[in-house]
């Protein structure tokens, strides 16, 4: 087996209990690293067109990278993948934490969960021992609470656990897994697939050791790493203040949305407002600072919140996603109704992200006219009031009232009542995360194009924009294609390496390639970096087309990409040529702009693709 | 001329979000109003600033914008993350 692999695999079948071990094979990792990309495979492979995502034919995984578990730094990230309820198509999200790491110590690289259970359980693996164990006791835990649960009855105090709280057992479409308490794959609904299989969650517990091919090249890599790490401001800011270190900025720049993506952060959100909404405010609540498994940085912190109108104890600092999705989106500068809804989501288990946009469109339609306050069960949800916020999404948790509709996102409740519908700000149905494409216009290919849509964390131009690199004039649309096309094969990599992206932002160019070399032994040059990348996003964009999804199905919401023009701040008169984008990035990738396929010639120049070619071209290779 | 300044961003050295006063040409530009503020300060920090954006008077400006006396200036250095 290659370095940095525990080398082996564990299906789940819930409707017969079946367990079943599979040697994680040289080519499934040299092709396809690890992560989302092993997911895409194992999943294209396993999962029949069209099957329900909530369904038994549903396949859910957990992958590691080859940097979990190992020295590598920043190398604490694994991927869910699933077929998402939302978005009907191609779904993965990554967390850090613990969890991945520990999965791998205990023996495997991968989990791929099917079936129904006919009861609640949970899969215990305990250092290399898988199985499959009650959980009807535990059935209406929260994430934090199960965890100390599990570490008592099993007499294991150190295991580590991923979960899923009531809003996952409900099947709330916008419910995510929370692994360490706190820690969430939040995006397009894990919660929801896990709950309908009735999988309460996955402990895991062990001491093996990854081998590595050059154990002492990782140790030069990471003092490469730990060197630029301490002159970077960005790792330092990081490291003091975690992701809410510049949040106020992004809500002035026009990097975070604000008022459900119509306002202005300078005008409508107010410069005296933005500090109660990032970390120098907040962090008067620290307790500790912590850090991801092999992170040199450390964003996390943990908060006490004693006092004051919602003493809601321990709990964790707000990553910058979640204070923007319930601050300047809801016009909300009330610093502990957002720690609260924080806490709330991570124990009930909610994506912060589509929890804030939801309610962001619920509060727009009620300011409007367009939902009554009987709809919402008698909430007054005015902008900016951070106790209505606050009753909703507790209304969201218990899955009672309206909390019942909106707890399945905003496109749903959109269709439920019939209404609201130029209110919403997704892609695909998932709720658009927290950077303007306004003011980083790459982000509009990215959101509305990428297999997992609405997604901040795919590389791609946007990327490089949203951090203020402007190679040329962003709103220049022309000969996009090949930099988008090269800078998402880059992440691709770093993704499903289980990297973490801030490791990037701190990094000397070139070391996560070098990393992959030292752990698993193998060549891995640019050239064969960016294959393995372009063919990973390959398999995850053929899932999609399998399922019938062409480009012309796949969607934006106008507002996120200046239709309208916004009339007033930075980016005033901004309006994204999102098509044009979208043609360049499709041409540079050799995928049919009208069909999604992408060409046979392509395919086969990526290899490791025979399968797909068969099933959308009808022909062996 | 006069200027006001304040910044928000990743935290470096001398700029804050407080607002300050700064006498700079008549005729300056941001660009040259960022070179006065960097002067002093670490290549790290100067240089991560290159990729700071700016409003004038809450309007989207860039480096070449000219200044004008009494000009509140916002200096945004976001990271993209989290």
């Amino acid at each position: 087996m290659l370095g940095g692999y525990a080398g082996k695999m564990l299906f789940v079948n819930l409707s017969t209990g079946e367990l079943r071990d599979e040697a994680l094979t040289d080519e499934l990792a040299e092709k396809f690293i690890g992560g989302y990309g092993i997911g895409a495979k194992v999943l294209y492979d396993m999962m029949p067109a069209g099957a329900d995502p909530l369904g038994p034919d549903s396949v859910i995984g957990f992958v590691t990278g080859p940097s979990n578990g190992t020295n590598t730094f920043f190398g604490g990230r694994y991927s869910v993948v699933h077929k998402s309820p939302i978005s009907g198509g191609w779904n993965d999200s990554n967390s850090g934490g613990y969890f991945g790491p520990e999965l791998k110590k205990a023996g495997y690289d991968a989990i791929f969960v099917t079936g129904i259970s006919d009861k609640p359980v949970y899969l215990w693996i305990n250092d290399g021992k898988a199985e499959l164990k009650d959980a009807t006791h535990l059935w209406g835990r929260d994430t934090k609470q199960i965890w100390e649960d599990v570490k008592e009855e099993t007499g294991k105090p150190k295991l580590r656990i991923l979960a899923i709280g009531r809003s996952g057992e409900n099947a709330s479409l916008i419910s995510c897994a929370i692994n360490d308490g706190h820690r969430a794959p939040g995006r397009g609904g894990s919660g929801a697939v896990m709950g309908s299989k009735r999988l309460k969650a996955i402990a895991v517990f062990g001491t093996g050791k990854i081998p590595v091919a050059d154990p002492d090249r990782i140790k030069e890599i990471n003092k490469r790493v730990g060197a630029t790490l301490k002159g970077s401001p960005i790792g330092k800011a990081f490291g003091a203040m975690g992701t809410g270190s510049t949040t106020p900025a992004s809500a002035l720049s026009g990097d975070s949305p604000v008022k459900n993506w119509g306002g202005v952060g300078v005008l409508d959100f107010g410069v005296e407002n933005v500090h109660k909404v990032g970390s120098a405010e907040m962090d008067k609540y620290k307790t500790r600072k912590y850090a991801c498994s092999r992170c040199p940085m450390g964003c996390g912190a943990e908060y006490e919140v004693k006092d004051g109108k919602y003493p809601i104890g321990k709990t964790d600092r707000p990553e910058y996603e979640t204070s923007a999705a319930f601050g300047s989106t809801l016009l909300n500068h009330d610093t502990a109704s957002i720690l609260k809804c924080n806490e709330m989501c991570n124990q009930y288990g909610l994506d912060t992200i589509s929890a804030g946009m939801t309610i962001a469109w619920a509060m727009e339609c009620y300011n409007e006219g367009i939902l009554s306050k009987e709809e919402l069960d008698g909430i007054d949800l005015q902008w900016g009031d951070g106790d209505a916020i606050v009753a909703i999404l507790q209304k969201m948790c218990d899955g009672e009232g309206c909390g019942a509709i909106l707890a399945n996102g905003s496109a749903y409740a959109a269709k439920k009542w019939g209404k609201g519908e130029e209110f919403l700000q997704t892609a695909c149905g998932i709720e658009l995360p927290m950077h303007d494409p306004r003011f980083a216009p790459g982000l509009a290919r990215t959101y509305q194009y990428d297999p997992s849509p609405g997604r901040h964390v795919k590389g791609g131009l946007g990327s490089l924009q949203m951090s203020g690199a402007e190679p040329k004039d962003k709103y220049d649309y022309s000969g996009t294609g090949e930099i988008d096309l090269q800078l998402t094969t880059h992440q691709e990599v770093l993704n499903t390496m289980g990297i973490c992206m801030f490791g990037e932002f701190v990094s000397p160019e070139g070391v996560h390639r070098e990393y992959i070399e030292a752990l698993t032994g193998l060549k891995f040059t640019d050239e064969e970096k960016y294959v393995t990348g372009f063919r990973i996003l390959t398999m995850r964009h053929a899932f999609n087309v399998r399922e019938g999804i062409k480009p012309s199905d796949t969607y934006i919401s106008p507002r996120a990409v200046g239709k309208p023009a916004l009339q007033a701040g930075p980016l005033a008169g901004v309006t994204i040529d999102t098509d044009q984008l979208a043609r360049n990035f499709f041409e540079a990738a050799k995928w049919d702009m009208e069909t999604g396929k992408p060409s046979k010639d392509i395919l086969k120049e990526l290899g490791n693709l025979d399968n797909v070619i068969e099933d959308l071209y009808g022909v062996a290779e | 001329m006069k200027v006001i300044y304040r910044y928000f961003g990743v935290p470096v050295p001398v700029l804050t979000d407080e607002k300050k006063e700064i006498e700079i040409g008549i005729g300056s530009t941001i660009d040259e109003l960022m070179n006065v503020l960097c002067a002093d300060m670490e290549e790290a920090s100067s240089e991560m600033l290159q990729k700071a954006t700016f409003l004038v008077n809450n309007i989207g400006a860039k480096r070449e914008t000219v200044l004008n006396d009494n000009d509140e200036i916002i200096i945004l250095n976001p990271i993209g993350g989290g």
